[in-house]
């Protein structure tokens, strides 16, 4: 609730537009007004941090609407990864920041993919779920996508980054929960030949959960997740170099992987 | 190592079968250990009843090698007794 239009539009700027089937567990009130001082906001009566403008009320806001959403769902193992398809073979992009991973899931978008996230999924009983976030492109990675300059242009930096809504680049957005049929964990290799190599599963266990936070149920929980998760997929190592080799590698090993669903 | 000592997998822990491993969760440590298969299947040999004597003789007929890996057994039982998964 707000009774300010310029905190609407910054909002509007930073809010995705995933459409999602998932029931709603929890509700919250959140409340932004204007003052003399700036912004006070309010999360079911009671007082945040205020804020000096509607960029930073904006963000705020959001901040806390994703640790909400998140807290909502304890029994779920998050993992810091992307989740695309490509003809019908769903699989997971893993890796540690500054691997590359939203410039190569942006890059998707423009080669047939269907790309539902590329920050966090949450991961429960063999079923993977992206958690939807607007793209957050570092500006240096724009070269590397000539496809999205002429929404950047239309668009604010903050920090350094271009915040671009998936449904804003003309494409559909929609997430479910599924299991994948692939797993990729990205090691970056800018600049050089792509290669890809299988990866032993009990390996990449270890990868996986170097990247996820455990459940609230504790590590056993989080073990069987990770261990339900790979025992139905292929699981490879990315040495990401170029995008075209990326991709081409990327296919090249969905085209091989066994569908699960005619096991 | 005396090979008539029998090791036995320390009660409790979780051993989760991957297509090429193991992945081993330890609530005692609270740790995580990811196996390979070698290391796995020779975990699950300790069972209180094989000597570490017998353990290479079946590693071989498990992976049809030419001759016991008696060295390479010897070592991975001392890692997993060094992590505590064996006693």
């Amino acid at each position: 609730m707000t009774d300010c239009q310029e905190f609407v539009d910054a909002f509007d700027g930073r809010v995705q537009h995933a459409s999602q089937n998932f029931p709603a567990s929890r509700c919250h009130r959140l409340e932004v007004w204007k003052n003399e001082r700036g912004y006070s906001l309010k999360e079911d009566g009671r007082e945040l941090d205020p804020q000096a403008d509607a960029e930073s009320a904006a963000e705020a806001v959001l901040w806390r609407m994703q640790e909400l959403s998140l807290a909502a769902l304890p029994e779920f193992t998050k993992i810091h990864a992307g989740c695309a398809s490509w003809q019908g073979k769903r699989f997971l992009m893993a890796g540690p920041t500054r691997a590359g991973k939203t410039t190569l899931m942006t890059r998707m978008l423009y080669e047939g993919f269907a790309v539902y996230c590329d920050d966090i999924v949450l991961l429960r009983h063999g079923q993977v779920f992206p958690y939807p976030r607007r793209l957050w492109i570092r500006a240096e990675a724009v070269r590397l996508l000539p496809q999205i300059v002429p929404f950047v242009v239309r668009s604010r930096k903050m920090r350094n980054h271009f915040s671009i809504d998936l449904t804003e680049l003309g494409f559909e957005w929609h997430i479910d929960g599924a299991p994948v049929d692939a797993v990729f964990f990205l090691e970056p290799n800018h600049g050089a030949d792509t290669r890809l190599e299988e990866y032993p599963k009990y390996a990449m266990a270890q990868l996986i959960m170097s990247q996820s936070n455990l459940p609230a149920a504790g590590a056993h929980e989080w073990v069987k997740d990770v261990v339900a998760m790979l025992d139905t997929a292929s699981s490879y190592l990315l040495h990401c170099g170029k995008l075209d080799s990326a991709i081409k590698a990327i296919k090249s090993a969905l085209e091989r992987t066994i569908d699960s669903s005619s096991v | 190592m005396d090979p008539n000592f029998c090791p036995r997998t320390v009660d409790g822990i979780e051993i989760s079968e991957v297509a090429d491993g193991y992945v081993v969760y330890d609530p005692h440590q609270d740790r995580v250990h990811y196996l390979n298969h070698t290391a796995g299947v020779i975990l699950e040999l300790c069972n209180g009843k094989v000597s570490a004597g017998e353990l290479p003789a079946l590693v071989q007929a498990a992976y049809d090698l030419p001759e016991p890996p008696t060295e390479e057994v010897a070592s991975y039982v001392e890692k997993l007794i060094e992590e505590r998964l064996i006693h």
